[in-house]
């Protein structure tokens, strides 16, 4: 595959408009744009060079000595590299347009919806709207994130204006025997907050309308007013409270690179542990929950017990169910002497019964004509529209999992880890062999993104799981200082080596850290400002790629401005009732979205 | 690395276990009740009301109706509608986006009450302060003036729950005034219980 560097070369009108600065990691390079159509053209290239979108970020540096907003796009490489493009808002004609990459990477878009609601700036190539995550209640222009802006004058100026005129959403006449069917956002369930708009005629969902924002709480304005570069992970375990531990997790690693701290081996050695046990016990309850709204609640009871037995491995070890608390920049800290038998043996024990249940829901008749096709996301539209994690795993995207393609902590220095992983990535292409082992269900071809694709993933993800904390747990036994150096006596030196070499880093440098949570990828861009203070933080959770995904998953296919034809064919329909089995096979994060 | 064949469960045994722990009066997995007083009998219908809380307590929640706590042994329900409910299980630091709709249901109960779960619901936690939210005492009157009972925790682990929502009367009518709803008002007289109603023998 071609570098970046060539790219530039090929794709770039003026090259010499392109500033590359030094590298900080060996696999990170940084280049400053000033003309924007040449940072477009080179996006379209890194596409074709099945380029990701990490994230997009906008900073208000009008203060500083850029005096501009800024937009950065971060993208990664199949081969481990990491991009990351900077261009200011310098055109004094549009101070406040950037160029837009939505064409290319279409999955930027709920990224710059929320821009245009925290900052105002929008894309130069079209009209925005805001009310992605600033409602009615909110005056216009408000601009939450600009950096000259208090959280009291915020609050005065929201509680002084008189609300916006709720946006209803446009109602566009349907035709004859569709209607609307709005849900939400106070579901029927213990879930979250969130509203869909369904347009169904009969039963068959034809389009969906999802909005979302519900939740805004105004994180990324928190991080910057409250909390600082070193109690900031207190705030980033709360962004998803079931990614709690990921969260933490790439906010320390940001945090860390901002330092340039290296990490003794056995943090990255729990830290690693910890993000299996964090995956394990997520996915079981999502498959809990799949084989309950397929009224199949003997297995869910059985396997929601399994769940309960995780969870308390985790408070055993860390003193907290969601594993919170224990991560922080600079290391991690157990409450007591932890016995690695005890937790092999639960894992183990809990991860075989859980694989006998799985199997058990696969194989009942009535479980598996419930799943397939269900809710299909095909693997051209996944990568269309940059799914991530499990998600896009299920629909065919086979290696798209960050411990391979951007390998972080222990992951990046152990080769047998990411063999492991490897193991179940291959699954699509090895689909008779590992699971016919097993009875597991055996497809004519690909994993083809439905209900049991994301079923079956989530089960081999447990049993991979459980494999690479058995290695973890070998590797620590084999070391003596497995508890020593994460003992809580370990905490206040972790935290002064931190602060130490926090001071020496430069105002306005910033840290990026990225982690694959069991939703998929979590990337955090956290940039520092005077003193320690926290100057922007970025938070990208993977379930930002996965809604547009989802509603695609859902909504009938068609071309765009096809009539309806009742004929078309039915495996590519979901009725009404499938979109709870759907939405819980998908379990994105509304809170992580929202922000 | 762990290649033994993983047995399937059949599921003539796993109804077998089932039906032999309902015969034995032996629950299979339960704990034993935190508080003595859940084991009266009670009816406690809960409708959960997200306002913004990260999910956390969700989990916690969703916890509750495992067969190890296994609420309704208690006669504690959750509910999928708020006219059918005796109290709101509010969680989160009540994001204004939300304000309306939180407003709203508080509004389609038939008295309005709710429990505040979480540190967030409580004071706000550890978004307190944020343009965002109007936690603690910022949120609506009708909202603070409803809640009943707070459970402490970030999230509060279920036991801790099931430990407050013992201290709820186990008959909640009548136990809050009645809130103006929206017409037609769906008075239901709450003394009236359906023994009342059935013709006497
Ligand atoms: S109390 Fe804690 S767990 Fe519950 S919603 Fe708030 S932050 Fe999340």
């Amino acid at each position: 595959m071609a570098s970046i560097h060539s790219g530039i070369r090929e794709t770039c009108r003026a090259p010499n408009a392109v500033t590359e600065l030094p590298r900080r990691a060996p696999n990170e390079t940084h280049f400053v744009f000033e003309n924007g159509e040449d940072l477009v053209r080179l996006c379209q290239w890194a596409k074709q060079e099945s380029y990701h979108l990490c994230t997009l970020v906008v900073t208000d540096e009008r203060q500083l000595e850029d005096n501009a907003f800024k937009v950065w796009y971060v993208l990664h490489s199949a081969q481990q590299e990491l991009v990351i493009l900077e261009y200011a808002l310098q055109d004094s004609r549009q101070p406040f347009s950037f160029p837009s990459i939505q064409a290319t990477f279409p999955c930027v878009e709920l990224l710059e919806r929320e821009v245009f609601d925290l900052f105002g700036v929008s894309p130069l190539d079209r009209m925005m709207t805001g009310g992605a995550v600033l409602h009615a209640p909110y005056p216009d222009e408000l601009h939450p994130l600009w950096a000259n802006k208090s959280q009291a004058a915020l609050k005065a100026r929201i509680n002084s204006q008189a609300a916006r005129q709720p946006d209803a959403p446009g109602r566009e006449h349907l035709p004859a025997g569709m209607f609307y069917l709005p849900v939400g956002p106070i579901h029927a369930g213990v879930i979250e907050a969130g509203h869909f708009r369904f347009h169904v005629a009969g039963e068959v969902i034809e389009d969906l309308d999802l909005v979302l924002g519900y939740k805004h709480k105004g994180i990324e304005k928190l991080f910057e007013t409250r909390y600082t570069l070193d109690t900031g992970w207190e705030l980033a375990e709360r962004v998803s409270g079931d990614s709690s531990f990921a969260h933490s997790m790439a906010y320390c690693q940001a945090v860390e690179s901002l330092a340039s701290i290296e990490l003794p081996e056995t943090v990255h050695l729990w830290r690693a542990l910890f993000l299996e046990l964090e995956r394990i016990y997520n996915h079981i309850t999502d498959v809990s929950a799949l084989a309950q709204d397929m009224a199949f609640d003997l297995a869910a009871s059985d396997i929601a017990v399994l769940r309960e037995r995780i969870v308390r491995l985790n408070a055993d070890l860390t003193g907290h169910r969601l594993l919170r608390k224990v991560n922080f920049p600079g290391g991690v800290v157990l409450n007591s002497v932890p016995n690695l038998d005890a937790i092999k043996s639960t894992v183990t024990e809990v991860t075989r019964t859980f694989l006998g249940l799985g199997k058990m829901v696969m194989d009942l008749a009535a479980c598996r004509n419930r799943m397939i096709t269900t809710g299909k996301l095909t693997k051209c539209e996944a990568e269309k529209f940059g799914a991530t994690g499990l998600v896009a795993r299920a629909s065919g995207l086979c290696d798209h999992d960050l411990r391979l393609k951007l390998p972080f902590g222990a992951y990046a220095s152990m080769e047998e880890l990411r063999r492991l992983v490897s193991a179940t990535v291959a699954i699509p292409e090895a689909l008779q062999k590992p699971w016919a082992n097993r009875g597991m269900p055996v497809f004519d071809g690909d994993l083809i993104g439905d209900v049991l694709a994301r079923f079956v993933i989530r089960v081999a993800e447990v049993e991979t799981s459980a494999n690479i904390i058995r290695l973890l747990l070998d590797r620590m036994r084999s070391s003596p200082s497995f508890y020593a150096e994460v003992s809580p006596q370990r905490r206040p030196a972790y935290e002064r080596r931190m602060v130490e070499s926090l001071r020496h880093v430069q105002n306005y440098e910033f840290g990026l850290g990225y982690v694959e949570g069991w939703r998929g990828d979590i990337f955090y861009w956290v940039m520092k400002g005077p003193g320690d203070t926290i100057f922007r933080c970025k938070v990208r959770d993977p379930s930002v790629f996965n809604w547009p995904a989802m509603r695609l998953a859902i909504v009938r296919k068609r071309n765009e401005g096809d009539a309806y034809d009742p004929s078309g064919p039915p495996c590519w329909e979901n009725i009404l009732a499938d979109f709870p089995l759907i939405n819980k096979s998908f379990n994105l994060s509304y809170a992580g979205n929202d922000g | 690395m762990d290649k033994a064949p993983v047995k399937k469960p059949s599921l003539i045994w796993l109804l077998v276990r089932r039906l032999l722990g309902v015969i034995v009066r032996k629950p299979l997995y339960s704990i034993p009740p935190p508080d003595a007083r859940l084991d009266q009998p009670r009816s406690v219908f809960i409708r959960h009301l997200d306002c913004g809380s990260c999910n956390g307590c969700e989990l916690e929640l969703n916890a509750l109706s495992n067969p190890i706590y296994d609420i309704e042994r208690f006669g504690i329900r959750f509910e999928a509608s708020p006219r059918h409910a005796d109290v709101l299980a509010m969680t989160g630091p009540f994001t204004r986006n939300l304000t309306e709709a939180a407003r709203l249901t508080l509004e389609a109960m038939p008295e309005p009450l709710i429990i505040a779960i979480g540190d967030c619901a409580m004071n706000g936690g550890v978004f307190r302060n944020s343009y965002a939210v109007t936690a603690g005492d910022a949120r609506p009157d009708e909202i603070r003036q409803a809640i009943i009972l707070e459970v402490p925790g970030c999230p509060p682990a279920p036991v801790d729950i099931l430990k407050k929502l013992a201290e709820l009367p186990p008959d909640l009518s009548g136990a809050a005034v009645a809130f103006p709803s929206y017409p037609p008002p769906l008075v239901i007289e709450r003394s009236m219980s359906w023994r009342s109603t059935m013709p006497s023998r």
